[in-house]
């Protein structure tokens, strides 16, 4: 039912990010708002996941040097954790702890940063623009997911 | 304490989501820091200091800047979390008059929409062991490694999960019908505390009743462990119903008999003190009843492990895991140990408790929040010790006074230990419960949540 993924999507951030994904889901169609909250954080699980595989296969390079396969790692875990903290999420949704299940994607949305911040802390070390632009795209998604959960009668 | 429920209107979701985030953050901080509460509940505007500025107003949190700038629950906080979060799933609409104060629990009336009355416990672990930590100066700076919340939710979790469990194999205990974090909803029982009642149209048969229910406990693999007056109530008909379940073990517990023996003696004193029951009359009667459950009660042993199935499906259904029991075991034994112990080997199990250090500061804090509850908790306390004080001048009277008392006595001892055989050659027939039980193993349920917010909160 493209109406209600509508009607939802207009009081999250990203409204077109949020269409287009939940969209192009096959069980969408079949979905209440909780139903859709579900597909979202699970489109952020997809994407921490990638993410911190990435991380992974860069510390395989050997040109890295020690300093930058450090943070590499740090990153690597940090976005494995929002992962985790996504998927807690789905599990309070079907618990219907909506308080713990928003938290929890404000945590998933918060890794990003601890890595960010990581590379900060080296001054010679220049942030990716790749992973920036990873960053930006979870948390867009986090903030697309709380903003649906937001919208459930809680 | 006042639970003025009033102000639950005047909250935002901002409150709330402030509110929860101190929560998690107390998963790993005694004191949240600020910045990380910030970062977690994620406020537009800086608006999480004006959110705290309101919650410290309505006493929800407690600020401490004295190693860095933080804030904790209080209990009332932690209340309106787990009450809003009933509230909205529509459990109840209304909270009433408070109706009981245990120990290390409050209870109160709520109402459903449709006018139901139930009853709403709300768990408060950790304010028996304030005050046992305050009375001894000089271990001020040690606190329990597992803090008031953890272990609230904990007895929350077990007595909801056991209630269940209970209620499906058709024990006498009130309706479970829901729970969050410390505080579980149940149907309000009709009647009386043991206690409070003087006079029974039928003591020998309650007595019997009573006596039933602590072996069919055992038959099931489970000892009360303070089946006593306060924890049994009565209603116009004389029915019984069991209250109370969070310091329940095993038969598989090593202080198990010591457990059940206590359980047993203390409705035998009770009965004897209240009731003037005598001993040889009750012991035929019970002779009776045993033979009678003898002949036509005993469990196949398919039906007992269907049994099995329902305790196990129903523990973990709830997500009580062996993990949470060992945590909570740990809280509950060091506390009645150090209760019945004198002040120097006391003090020596208060220091077993503590595995880490805190400044007087935190503890005094803590102390200053729990004064209310403290009295409370120091009230029934002394009321508990008057009456095992009177039953043991009892005792020592009667010993006194004539042979036949310690031919009673005697008679006592005997059918305890029938009592006790019985009940353990039951618990055997078990075995294959308990084993089942105890092999239980996390299946993703609470516990394993928190295992992972307390990772998530760890790497920040």
């Amino acid at each position: 039912d493209s109406s209600l993924i509508k009607r939802t999507c207009k009081n999250t951030k990203y409204y077109n990010l949020c269409f287009s994904s939940l969209k192009s889901d096959p069980s969408s169609p079949n979905a209440d708002p909780k139903g859709l909250a579900v597909i979202m954080i699970g489109i952020g699980m997809t994407n921490a996941t990638s993410t911190s595989s990435y991380l992974s296969s860069k510390l395989l390079s050997p040109s890295n040097n020690t300093t930058l396969k450090r943070v590499l790692k740090e990153c690597a875990d940090k976005y494995s954790y929002a992962g985790d903290a996504l998927q807690d999420s789905v599990q309070d949704l079907a618990n219907e702890a909506y308080d713990y299940a928003y938290m929890h994607i404000t945590a998933a949305k918060d890794y990003p940063n601890a890595c960010h911040n990581a590379f900060k802390r080296y001054p010679g070390l220049a942030y990716p623009r790749d992973l920036a632009s990873r960053e930006d795209g979870l948390k867009h998604i986090c903030d697309v997911a709380m903003g649906i959960i937001d919208n459930l009668d809680w | 304490m006042k639970l003025d429920v009033d102000v639950l209107r005047y909250l935002s979701k901002d409150d709330f989501r402030v509110l929860t985030a101190v929560e998690l953050g107390m998963r790993n901080h005694e004191i949240v820091p600020t910045e990380l509460i910030d970062r977690i509940a994620r406020l537009k505007h800086g608006g999480t200091y004006k959110v705290l500025k309101n919650l410290l107003k309505h006493k929800l949190l407690h600020h401490d800047s004295s190693k860095y700038d933080g804030f904790r629950l209080t209990y009332l906080g932690y209340d309106f979390l787990a009450i809003k979060t009933m509230v909205n799933k529509g459990v109840f609409v209304a909270v009433g008059r408070q109706i009981g104060v245990g120990k290390e629990s409050d209870i109160f009336e709520v109402a459903r929409e449709d006018g139901t009355v139930l009853a709403m416990k709300l768990h408060r672990l950790g304010r028996v062991s304030f005050r046992a930590v305050k009375s001894k100066r000089d271990y001020l700076r040690h606190r329990s490694s597992y803090n008031w919340l953890y272990l609230s939710r904990l007895a929350a979790l077990k007595e909801f999960a056991f209630m269940k469990a209970l209620e499906t194999h058709g024990f006498p205990v009130p309706n479970a019908i829901e729970s969050n974090r410390h505080c579980v909803v149940m149907s309000l029982v009709q009647g009386y505390p043991l206690v409070q009642v003087k006079q029974l149209l039928n003591p020998e048969t309650v007595f019997e009743a009573i006596l039933g229910q602590v072996v069919r406990l055992a038959e099931h693999g489970l000892i009360h462990c303070d089946f006593n007056e306060f924890n049994i109530m009565i209603n116009d008909d004389e029915k019984i119903t069991m209250i109370d379940f969070p310091q329940m073990v095993s038969v598989s517990h090593r202080n198990a008999q010591m457990y059940f023996d206590r359980d047993v003696e203390c409705i035998f004193k009770f009965f004897r003190k209240r009731f003037n029951l005598s001993f040889q009359e009750s012991i035929d009667d019970i002779d009776g009843s045993d033979e009678g459950r003898d002949e036509a009660g005993k469990p196949s042993f398919s039906s007992i492990e269907r049994s099995a199935g329902f305790l196990d499906r129903e523990l973990a259904a709830s997500g009580f895991t062996r993990k949470n029991e060992e945590d909570i075991q740990r809280f509950i034994e060091g506390g009645a140990e150090s209760d019945t112990n004198s002040d120097s080997e006391g003090v020596d199990l208060v220091e077993d408790l503590n595995e880490a250090d805190t400044v007087d500061d935190d503890s005094s804090h803590l102390s200053e929040q729990n004064e209310g509850s403290e009295s409370q908790g120091k009230e029934e306390i002394c009321e508990a010790r008057e009456s095992s004080g009177s039953e043991k001048e009892d005792a020592s009277d009667n010993g006194e006074s004539n042979e036949d008392t310690l031919q009673n006595e005697a008679e006592l001892v005997k059918n305890l230990s029938k009592q006790r055989r019985h009940a353990i050659a039951k618990a055997h027939k078990g075995r294959k419960t308990v084993a089942a039980r105890n092999s239980y193993k996390d299946k993703g349920g609470r516990s394993s949540h928190n295992s992972k917010i307390q990772k998530q909160l760890s790497s920040w």
